[in-house]
Formats: C-alpha cells, structure tokens, sequence
C-alpha cells in the first residue's frame, strides 16, 4: 500500500490506525505527488525498485505539494501501467468540485478525513477491509 | 374580363335575349344566303365548264375529221383511174397545200412489195413517174411497203423507196387499214431526228393511212399514208378553244400510259374545274383534260356570295345592337328614375327635418329691411316670441344691449353680404331675458335680378357646449403635461400652454405643422413615430395607447427623451387623437444611475462571493488538519498508554478530544452556513414526505435502537430548493430524536395544519425536553444555545441554518415549548414559485419569532 500525505501529523495517525487494523501490507509512504510518481514509475530516487512489486492500494491526499493530488491521480489512471491501482482518495476537504473531479479522473474511492479519531479509525478500518482483503484487485 | 361581365349582365335582361336570338337569326340567314349563292355560282361554273369541254372536244374531234376526210378524198381520187401514176398522184394530193393541215410532215404513196419482187416492182414503178426510185428491203418480212409517191408539206425528208416497215407503227397501222378498209391513226412514235432533241422539243409523231383501192378490180394499190406530228397538228386548235381555261391537254394512250399529244397550260391559277373527255380520232380515241377555274368561266369576280355573307351578318350585329340598346335603354331610364327618386326623397326628408325643426335648431327669415318676416316653430321654441310678438321687430331684439348699441347686427349683416352667408356666434336674449349662446348662420336671399329680397337665418342654442368648452380649455391650458390635439393626417390643432413651453414654439407656429416636426421619426430609439397610421396605431384600433417612449425635438434643434401616450377622440368635427408629451430626461437618468449601481453592486457580490468561496475552501482543509492532530493523538495516548494513567489522566484525555471534536463541528456548521448564503436556490415542487422519510432513514445511527414513534400526517406538497429543505428537515428531526434522548418513549409527530392566517404550516413536534420559551428568540442565533453542552451537544447552527433556509424561501419558522413537556417546530412554504428576492428581503424582516405577550422582549 501507498499512502500519499504531507501533513507530518495526518501521516502518523494513518499509519497508527492502518497498523492497529493489522493488515498485514507494508506500508510505502511518500510526502509529495512528485515524489509518489516516482515511486510507483520507479524513477528518480527509487530508480532501483522492482517495476512488479506496485502496491495493492493507494491512498491519496488531494493537497500536496509539488504536483498536487488530483494531477497525480490524473496520471496513475492516465497511464496504463498504473491504471488499474485502487486508489483511494483521503483528504481533508468535503467541496463538491473535487469529489466531481476525482471521480471524473477515475478515483475509485472518495473519504473525507474526519475530526475524530475514533471515526478515522473505523474508517481506516473499512478501507482496510474492503481494498485490501475483500476486493478483487486487477494484476495487471 | 370587363367586357364578359358586361356581356352576362346584358343576357340578364329581356332586351339582351331578344338582342341574342336577333343576332343568331341574322347571322344564320345570312350564312345561308351566303352559302346559297355560292352553290349556285359554283353549278354555273360547272355547267359552263362542261360547255367549254365540248367545244374543245368538237374542235378537236373536228380537225381530226378533216384530216382523215382528206385523206380519203385523195384516196378517192388514187383509186379512180386505171392506172396510177406520179402526176395522178401530184394532181390529187395538190389541194391539199390549200387546206392549211398544220402538223402534217407530207402525204406519200405506199405500196406493198412481196420479199423478192423489188427488182419487177421497182422497175414498174419507175415506169410511171419516178425514175429514180430504189426499193431498198429492210428487214426478213415477207412483205415490204415502200413509199412510192410522195408530196411534202413542211418540207421534211421524202418516204420514196424506203421500206416503210421498218417502223413498227406506221407498218402496223396499214395492216390495220388494209384489214378493215378504213382510215386509221397509227400509235405514237418519236422520229430518228426527233430523238436527238432536248425531250421539251420532241414530238409525237403519227401516221394516218388510208388503203386504196383500185376502183375497176378493187384491188389493193396501196395506202395513202399522212405522216403528222402531235404537237404541231393540235395545238393551234387547242389554243383557239382554249380561251378563259387554265390548261388543256390531249393525250394518247399508249402501252397503259398516256401521253401527251398537246398540252397547254394556258394562264396560271389553281383548277377548281377539270373534266376529261374522249376525242375521236380516226379510229381511235385520244383523251381531252380540260382545267379551269370557275371565276374565269365566269367572266368575273365572284365574291359575290362572300360580300353576301358578310353584309348580312355586319347588319345583322347592327340591328342586334340596336336591340339591346333599346332594351337597355328602357332599364337604364328605369334606373335613372329610381335614382333620382331617391335623391328627390332624400331631399324631401331634408326638407321635412328643416321645416319640422329639429329640437335646437331655429329658423326664420328677415325682410330687406333687417326686420322680422317669418317666424316657425323651432324659433319661438328657442326665442321665447310668440309669431304676432316678434314679426315686424328689430334684428336687434335678439341681441343683448351692448352689442345691438356697438354694431352687432350690423356685423353679422356686413358679413353676410359680403360672404353670402354671415357668422353666429355669439350671446343673444330671449323674450324672458335669459342669455344663450348663438351659432349659425345668416344668409342673403336674392331675388333673379339680384335685389335682395332677404335673409334667412339658422341658429343654435350651443350654451352648453360653449360652457364645456370653455371649462376644458382651462383644464387642457393648466396641464402639467404638454398636450397637442392631432388631427388623422398627422397635423396638429390643438396646443396647450405647456406644449408650447416644452418644445419652445408659439401656439402659432405649431398649429396646422405636421407632428413629426417635434418628433421626427426615425429619431434614435424612437420606434413609435407620432403619426398614428404610421405607428400602425389605428385610430379607432386601440382607443389608448400610454407610455411609448420617443425622442422628441425643440425649436431650438436639442432633443430630449419624452413619454407619449396617445388616446383618440370622436368628435362632431372627425377624430382627434389627444397626445400627452412628458420629458423623462430626468426619469432615464435616474434610470441610467440604477442600472450603473446595479451592474456595479453586481459585480462586487461576484467578487465577494468568489472571495467567499476560496476562503471556505481554505479554512475546511486548513483549520481542519491541527484538530485532527490533536484529536488523532489524544486518541492514540489514551490507546496505547491509558492503562499508564490514572482516571483522572484519562479524563483530560477525553476533554481533549472533545474540545477539537467540537471545534471541527463548528467549523463544518460554518462552512456549511456561509456555503448556503452563497448558493442560488433551484425552484421545483418539493415531496416533503419523502425527503422526511429519507431523512429519518438516515437518522438510524443516532436512533441507534431507541424506541422512537414517528408519526407523519399529510404531508402536501410544497414548492421550493429540495435540498434546502431536507437541511431543515434534517435539523428539525435531529433536534427531535436528540432532545428526546431521556424519554423511555419518544414521540415524533411531523404534519401540516392550517394555522389562524390562513396559511398552510408544516410542524414538526417532540415530546422531549422541550426548552423555556422566555429565551425563544435566541432560537434561531447563531451559536446560541438553550441547553447545556455537557448535557446536549450541539453547535447552535443548525436551527439558525434552518431558519435562514426557510427564510430564503419566504417563509415564517417559530417554535412553542414547555420544559419537560417537549417542543413543536412550525414552518411555512410557498406552495408555488415566488419572488425571490422580495421574499427574502421580507423574511429577513418580519419572518422572525412572532411576538409573544408578557414574558421577554422579543424581537422581530
């Protein structure tokens, strides 16, 4: 699993819940769109990494620096590599004009983070459950 | 087209049948005649044609006879002496030099010679008359005929000694002569110097034989034998006879044809006549076609039966045409006298009305002296003067003191003789004194010499309307409008103080000018000119026509913006059309700043509203974030090391949490606040029961498994942003399953009733805390709140989020309540689309808590 997020704080709680669900994934992180693209292209700092180990889920922020959250989704849904990842778009904002655009670009998940812990730990909890476990990912 | 009208009108009158059938008539009978007499031109023609014939075939048949009796004379005379010799034969053919045979080449002795005996014949034959002759045999026949003696008559080439044989027809036609012992015509051949001729040149050739015999023994001598040529033989003849005919023709069958002998065309035209006949010639029959034309047999012009025909039917239309003019006549002088009845009774109910009186006309006649001669009716009816009072009197009786003392009478005199007629109009008095106003006229009776022998005058009591008159003039020369009377060409005539003011012109000037003169058509903008049938304003179409707008122009060539309504007016005199101008410089400029300010406030609510929108945008992320920090870690501390603290540590923990829950609640509240002042409400029938029912399925959490009745009555359906509506319903319901949390049974009840108003009013009521009504008005204020936060959560948005909503929708939310007993919610909802605007601005006036006696001072 890939979890995209900026916000040093955010990044923490998302990796204590995810490990509290028990799933038993690594959990790859990176602090900008840039730096996810990277990643999942195997480029830039992680020019040695397998092409075939991609992740089975990613989460995505919508603010990021660098290359902003929605572009980064552009590109993973745009490229045929990549296309088939879920990914789940986490982030902070419940406008209505990018729950319209990311759903446009093919996110396959849209979740407001909430305020409560206890909310976000059941969320995380589902999306665990859901993407990881019970979901029928694409190979490739 | 105007003519076959005229021409069905006619047939339905007696006269134009009679004129028809006259038409009929004549043209038939003269058709008749005319045919008639053609006929018989035509069987004079034929007779005289069949006359003619025969005098050609007589003449022909005639010569044809001569030749042959010739002939047989001579033969005659060859067979009477013993012995025949050259100079017998000389002496007998001599007369025939005399008898002028045209066409006959010679006559010649021939005599037949068996095959072998020429040398004896020759011999025997020399001995008696022609020592040179030389029988020379042509041919294998047994006989040989050879010319013996012979005497030319055109001078051709002599037959002695040649065996005549050789020529297949003469040779047949003496064989045939000498079988039947008659004169025979050979058939037609064409001589050897003939053939060489161009084919216009040639001629048919013929023999005519007749056998001798010798008179002592009756023995064959041998034949005389004529040889003739066609053309030369018959044509003189035919040209004797053929005078007044266009072509004749002989012609000899010949091998199934037939030849021509002869034939003349004798002058030009086309044969209506032909007539073929048979012409005996010597033992044969010749054809004779004869072609002529019926007008030269005639001898004349025979248009006689066309000129028949043609003045009988031209005078047959003449006497047509008469007839119908007579019998139109007699209905045209009908229709006249109609006419003129008419006009004759339309004058005598003139005449009536005028001698009768009508009700406020008077007349009466004066003498040459200006004294009263005759008095009627209608003139005591409007002066009050019996006829024995007033006839003989004064014209001035009728006048009022001052003016018959300055030269009244005398005015409207001088007036009439110099005009015919002179004007009324003016003040007069009546027997009792009483004043009126006068209009008519006085006219000038003249006798045929022209000495006056009077005057007659015509007057009207139009006190009244001078009074109206007089009162409306004031009323249109203080009007605060300009006012102009138009008349239907587009002229003005009537003006008033103002107008003149307005626009800059005198009274003057104005009337009589063409209204377009103040407000040109054309004139930016303008798209109703004045002029009312260019307008399309029909008079009489629309009565009344306000508030077009127009560009007017002053005297002074400025213009200005004006207002025009326009109305019409039937008077006695036509129509006239009231304009009322008014300048709305003022107005449009006005108008103009409006529009400015609007545009202008417009533009500033976009750019708030966009600034509004970027910082809800950052605030719901921004403000966000650090609440979930602190909430996420408290969380986590007291997960993963709550067992290390005490109770005490735990709850400041959990008063942690709760402080950022409660900041993220009220952020959502305000973002969510501010988002819905910004949104533009959609219009649409809104199905309350249904968004009620969608809402309590969604309240199942926060139901959890409470024992909770909700109870819906009729809900109807209102008209409104659906949306919207479900937050108010929403926040009514939640409130409701909320503040019955400490109930063993709740009990809900949403409904509609009509309240004292009249209005139809949604409720939504609880049987939960309730709250204390004294504060009722901090109600629907943001962040107030009527009960304590450690006892029921909350914002203090939501009510005053659903307020707003219902608000916007122009309508009224108020609540009533009794602690402990519970609280019932009322809204109001349009029930159809509204002015949105108005009704927000009059929600955020008056759609507040109403006011309630006694307790608190709530405000509205």
């Amino acid at each position: 699993m890939l979890l995209v997020e900026d916000n040093p704080d955010d990044l923490e709680l998302a990796q204590l819940a995810f490990r509290r669900g028990r799933f038993a994934n690594s959990i790859d992180v990176a602090r900008d769109g840039s730096d996810a693209l990277d990643h999942l292209f195997c480029e830039g700092r992680y020019a040695g990494r397998d092409p075939s180990d991609e992740p089975r889920l990613i989460l995505l922020d919508i603010k990021l620096p660098l290359v902003d959250g929605i572009d980064v989704l552009r590109t993973i849904k745009g490229d045929p590599r990549t296309r088939h990842i879920p990914v789940v778009m986490l982030t902070s904002s419940a406008e209505d004009r990018d729950l319209h655009a990311c759903y446009e670009l093919g996110a396959n998940s849209y979740i407001v983070k909430p305020v409560d812990m206890e909310q976000f730990l059941t969320a995380v909890q589902s999306i665990g459950s859901y993407w990881l476990m019970l979901n029928q990912t694409d190979a490739g | 087209m105007v003519w076959v009208r005229a021409t069905l009108r006619l047939l339905r009158s007696a006269g134009g049948w009679i004129g028809v059938l006259v038409l009929a008539l004549g043209v038939g009978v003269s058709l008749i005649a005319g045919a008639a007499l053609r006929r018989s031109e035509r069987l004079n023609a034929e007779q005289l044609m069949d006359k003619r014939v025969a005098t050609v075939q007589e003449a022909v048949a005639a010569e044809a006879r001569r030749y042959v009796d010739a002939l047989q004379v001579v033969a005659g005379g060859l067979s009477a002496p013993e012995e025949l010799n050259n100079d017998v034969f000389l002496a007998n053919t001599a007369p025939l030099r005399q008898l002028d045979l045209r066409g006959a080449t010679g006559v010649s002795f021939v005599a037949s010679v068996p095959a072998g005996d020429e040398a004896a014949a020759q011999a025997y034959w020399r001995a008696r008359g022609q020592p040179n002759l030389t029988l020379k045999p042509v041919g294998t026949n047994a006989e040989h005929i050879y010319g013996i003696f012979q005497r030319s008559l055109d001078g051709s080439a002599p037959l002695v000694g040649v065996d005549v044989t050789q020529a297949p027809e003469p040779y047949a036609a003496l064989l045939l002569a000498r079988r039947l012992d008659r004169p025979v015509v050979s058939d037609p051949y064409v001589l050897l110097r003939d053939r060489s001729k161009p084919a216009a040149d040639r001629q048919l050739s013929f023999v005519l034989v007749q056998p001798v015999f010798a008179e002592h023994d009756g023995r064959l001598r041998g034949w005389i034998l004529m040889g003739l040529r066609g053309r030369d033989f018959i044509e003189a003849t035919l040209r004797d006879t053929a005078t007044g005919l266009l072509s004749v023709a002989l012609q000899v069958p010949h091998q199934g044809q037939l030849l021509d002998v002869a034939a003349l065309p004798v002058a030009p035209g086309r044969s209506q006549l032909h007539s073929t006949v048979a012409v005996e010639v010597a033992d044969r029959s010749w054809q004779l076609t004869v072609n002529a034309r019926a007008v030269d047999l005639l001898g004349r012009d025979s248009h006689l039966a066309l000129a028949v025909t043609t003045s009988g039917i031209a005078l047959t239309v003449l006497m047509a045409m008469l007839v119908v003019t007579l019998a139109t006549a007699r209905r045209r002088a009908i229709a006249q006298v109609k006419a003129a009845t008419a006009e004759l009774r339309g004058s005598e109910e003139q005449l009536r009305l005028l001698l009768d009186g009508a009700p406020d006309h008077a007349i009466f006649m004066l003498d040459a002296d200006g004294r009263v001669g005759s008095w009627s009716q209608s003139a005591e009816r409007l002066k009050g003067y019996a006829p024995e009072e007033i006839i003989g009197r004064e014209y001035a009786t009728f006048f009022i003191p001052e003016e018959a003392a300055s030269g009244g009478p005398e005015a409207v005199f001088n007036d009439a003789f110099e005009h015919g007629s002179g004007e009324i109009d003016g003040v007069r008095v009546r027997k009792d004194g009483t004043r009126f106003w006068a209009h008519g006229t006085l006219t000038v009776v003249r006798r045929p010499d022209g000495s006056v022998r009077g005057f007659v005058e015509v007057v009207q009591d139009v006190t009244d309307r001078q009074r109206s008159e007089v009162k409306f003039r004031g009323l249109l020369e203080v009007a605060p409008d300009a006012i102009l009377g138009v008349d239907v060409a587009g002229r003005i005539i009537i003006v008033n103080a103002k107008a003149e003011e307005l626009f800059g012109y005198s009274r003057d000037h104005l009337l009589g000018q063409f209204v377009e003169l103040l407000v040109p058509t054309g004139g930016g903008g303008s798209t109703v000119p004045m002029h009312p049938t260019i307008a399309g304003y029909e008079v009489g179409d629309r009565p009344h026509v306000s508030g077009v707008e127009v560009e007017a122009q002053r005297a002074d060539g400025s213009r200005f913006p004006a207002e025009v309504s326009l109305s019409t007016l039937n008077t006695e005199d036509g129509v006239i059309i009231s304009a009322a101008i008014r300048d709305i410089s003022e107005r449009k400029a006005a108008e103009q700043a409006i529009q400015e300010l609007n545009d202008d406030l417009e533009r500033r609510v976009a750019e708030r509203t966009s600034e509004l929108e970027s910082f809800s945008y950052s605030v719901s992320h921004d403000l966000r974030a650090p609440l979930r920090a602190v909430d996420g870690f408290a969380k986590m501390l007291s997960l993963d090391y709550g067992e290390r603290l005490d109770d005490e540590g735990r709850r400041y923990l959990d008063r942690i949490r709760a402080g950022a829950q409660q900041m993220g609640e009220l952020i959502d509240g305000l973002l969510a606040f501010s988002r819905l002042q910004r949104q533009a409400m959609t219009w649409q029938p809104v199905h309350v029961r249904t968004i009620v029912e969608d809402v309590w399925e969604e309240l199942l959490i926060e139901r959890g498994d409470r024992d909770i009745e909700l109870a819906a009555g009729g809900l109807p359906e209102a008209f409104g942003d659906p949306r919207l509506v479900r937050h108010v319903l929403a926040n009514l319901l939640g409130n409701a399953v909320k503040y019955t949390r400490g109930r063993a049974q709740a009990r809900i009840t949403v409904g509609h009733t009509v309240t004292t108003g009249g209005q139809g009013t949604y409720f939504v009521r609880d049987n939960g805390t309730g709250f204390d009504m004294r504060f009722a008005d901090k109600l629907f204020r943001v962040f107030q709140r009527l009960h304590r936060a450690e006892e029921y959560e909350g914002t203090g948005i939501g009510l005053a989020l659903a307020h707003r909503i219902i608000l916007r929708h122009g309508g009224r939310m108020w609540a009533d309540a009794e602690p402990g007993v519970g609280a019932t919610f009322y809204f109001t909802l349009p029930t159809e689309e509204i002015d949105h605007e108005a009704a927000a601005d009059a929600g955020a006036a008056g759609g507040g808590q109403p006011r309630r006696s006694g307790a608190g001072a709530a405000r509205v």
